[in-house]
């Protein structure tokens, strides 16, 4: 497996050699694939419809330097800092319909590629930049004239650009129009894209063999040459045996070990340093995974995002959680009161889930006759939801077993009320 | 040989058209006044900065490299070539150590005759032993062997195997001794 370096040449600010080294002719990997899982929307749902989108090839490269323009002073600014860093360019085949499912191939390739610490992903960096190709074309027709959109540095631009880019191509041909195969840039205030350069001049980039950089040989077990020692052999077989788990046979593993859907687990292995979290509690607890996984998902995560915190500064650590676990899964504490002892938590309180509930008293009274008592107050003391309720106004059920919870301040067992105040309305 | 210095011509436009692109004004160097546009800027510049010979195989290199003609121009000159440098390995297969041949074509040139014809026509002709060497990628050396009845220094070429440099200059100081050729002691004629 050989690859070679060319020279690409072209004159622009940012490129201060005046060409990019680059592997044009024969790049270091082609006929590659990935599969992704993209959320498709059918009657308010979304269910994940796995896809193939093929790579046509891999290519390293170097970085040119970053240009910022100062339209106000009218000039521009040189950052020359990245230039001649190594890239890796991934070229896929045009195998996506829609942004959602460009979108979906991105996240899914940064997963693997922050698994495999080969990029930290963040887009907005500029450690991964997407530059999409659209066009349309009328099904069995062949593909339209293409427009590029560079540059796009969040998931949500991939979106909303190629979104935007296929409406206006399809409204440009609608009224008769043509599409010229230009370069834009993705404008974010504004969600459009606009024309970057003039690119109806086709450039010549001149490709020459890099003369300074010898060819690049990839072996095998089968293909190891003699005579070069372990440092100088790169062995793509050696390489794949040691890789970690990637992020496909992670949630394979999260589904059938704790029978979580196909969102649930991606949620898990999406982000750095859940799934571990969510593990340490689970295994430590032997709990319900989905219990766990709803108070992670919904609460501990809501407040981590709101805050802006990984998972790994989160001031409720796995310990805390799976004890707050442990008294949820005992009904010793009921959802409710659950979410209010992570927000004492999140708000500093450093101590233990069970001394928390007990300084606040915010045990769950399961106390079939304590509710009874709780029951046939509330319902002394509204006539007219109880006369409502009888007359055949089911609904207002919910009213009443609220008046009950807030005479119980919220200790009440869910179900229990309900079983017991339905029993006490219909006796009457 | 003869077709060397046409495969040199090509190949070396299309380096020095490769290496030359740094000269932008933008980074370093002499930067043109003009500031109608980048491009504009790019061309003032760089025709100030170079002069007719290197413009002349800047613009022929990007000619040689330009799609249409990668494979007539430089691929071919890459082809002849390899068959210049199997030339001489097979030269030196048949048990040849060192090559020895004339430097130029004649005693050194004065200036008045070297300037008399262009500079590619001039390389075309007074190059001819010297850069069928580098397409091949030996080692070689000039060593002044002896004045010419005209009072001007003439010089052989040595040409050496491929990675073979320490021969090839233990040779030529060997050779050096033997001809003792009359150096001028420039440091002390300048007083």
């Amino acid at each position: 497996m050989v690859s070679k370096f060319d020279r690409k040449h072209y004159f622009y600010a940012d490129l201060p050699a005046g060409y990019q080294i680059t592997q044009h002719r024969q790049p270091i990997a082609v006929n590659g694939y990935l599969k992704y899982t993209s959320l498709q929307s059918a009657k308010g749902n979304q269910r994940p419809v796995k896809k193939m989108a093929k790579i046509l090839q891999i290519q390293l490269e170097q970085d040119s330097g970053k240009s910022l323009h100062d339209d106000e002073l009218r000039r521009s600014l040189i950052d020359l800092n990245r230039a001649g860093v190594g890239l890796m360019e991934i070229v896929t085949a045009p195998d996506f319909s829609t942004g959602t499912e460009a979108a979906a191939f991105i996240k899914e390739l940064l997963l693997i590629l922050q698994t495999i610490k080969v990029c930290d992903g963040k887009m907005s960096e500029g450690s991964l930049r997407v530059d999409a190709n659209v066009s349309v074309h009328h099904p069995g027709q062949p593909l339209g004239v293409r427009t590029e959109v560079k540059n796009l540095n969040s998931i949500t631009g991939v979106t909303k650009a190629i979104d935007f880019e296929i409406k206006r191509q399809i409204s440009e041909l609608e009224k008769g129009n043509e599409i010229f195969n230009e370069t834009k840039s993705f404008d974010y205030v504004t969600g459009k894209t606009v024309t970057m350069r003039d690119k109806e001049r086709l450039q010549d980039y001149r490709f020459m063999p890099e003369p300074n950089l010898l060819p690049l040989r990839l072996y095998t077990n089968d293909t190891l040459p003699t005579g070069l020692s372990d440092d100088q052999i790169v062995n793509v077989d050696k390489l794949r045996d040691s890789l970690p788990l990637l992020p496909a046979q992670k949630r394979q593993a999260v589904q059938d070990k704790y029978g979580l859907s196909y969102n649930q687990a991606q949620f898990l292995v999406g982000e750095e340093g859940l799934l571990e979290y969510f593990t340490d509690v689970v295994e430590e607890t032997n709990r319900d995974p989905l219990l766990t996984y709803n108070l992670l998902a919904n609460q501990v995560l809501m407040y981590l995002n709101r805050e802006d915190i990984s998972i790994h500064n989160s001031p409720v650590c796995s310990k805390r959680l799976k004890e707050l676990v442990v008294l949820l899964s005992h009904k010793t504490i009921s959802l409710n009161t659950a979410k209010k002892v992570l927000e004492v938590m999140f708000e500093g309180d450093t101590r233990l889930p069970p001394d928390i509930v007990e300084h606040h008293n915010w045990k769950q009274i399961t106390d079939p006759d304590k509710i009874e008592e709780y029951c046939l107050d509330a319902i002394t003391k509204n006539h007219k939801l109880v006369s409502l309720y009888k007359g055949g106004k089911k609904k207002v059920f919910q009213n009443l077993v609220g008046q009950v919870h807030k005479m119980a301040y919220g200790r009440a067992e869910p179900n229990l009320v309900n079983e017991i105040l339905k029993k006490k309305l219909d006796q009457m | 040989m003869q077709y060397s210095i046409v495969c040199y011509s090509v190949l070396n436009a299309c380096e020095v058209a490769s290496n030359m692109a740094c000269y932008d004004g933008i980074e370093f160097g002499h930067r043109a006044s003009t500031s109608d546009s980048t491009e504009a800027l790019y061309a003032s510049t760089r025709h100030q900065g170079f002069n007719e010979v290197v413009r002349g195989r800047i613009l022929a290199g990007n000619y040689f490299l330009l799609k249409r003609n990668y494979d007539k121009y430089f691929l071919q000159a890459q082809r002849v070539r390899r068959l210049i440098s199997q030339d001489f390995a097979n030269i030196f297969k048949e048990g040849i150590d060192v090559l020895l041949t004339p430097t130029t074509l004649s005693d050194a040139m004065s200036y008045t005759d070297y300037i008399s014809e262009d500079n590619r026509t001039r390389c075309e002709k007074e190059d001819l032993f010297t850069q069928p060497v580098n397409m091949a990628g030996l080692p070689a050396i000039n060593i002044p062997m002896e004045i010419s009845t005209s009072g001007l220094p003439v010089g052989l070429q040595l040409i050496g195997q491929s990675f073979k440099d320490k021969r090839l200059l233990t040779i030529s100081k060997w050779f050096e001794h033997q001809v003792n050729f009359p150096y001028s002691d420039l440091v002390n004629s300048i007083e």
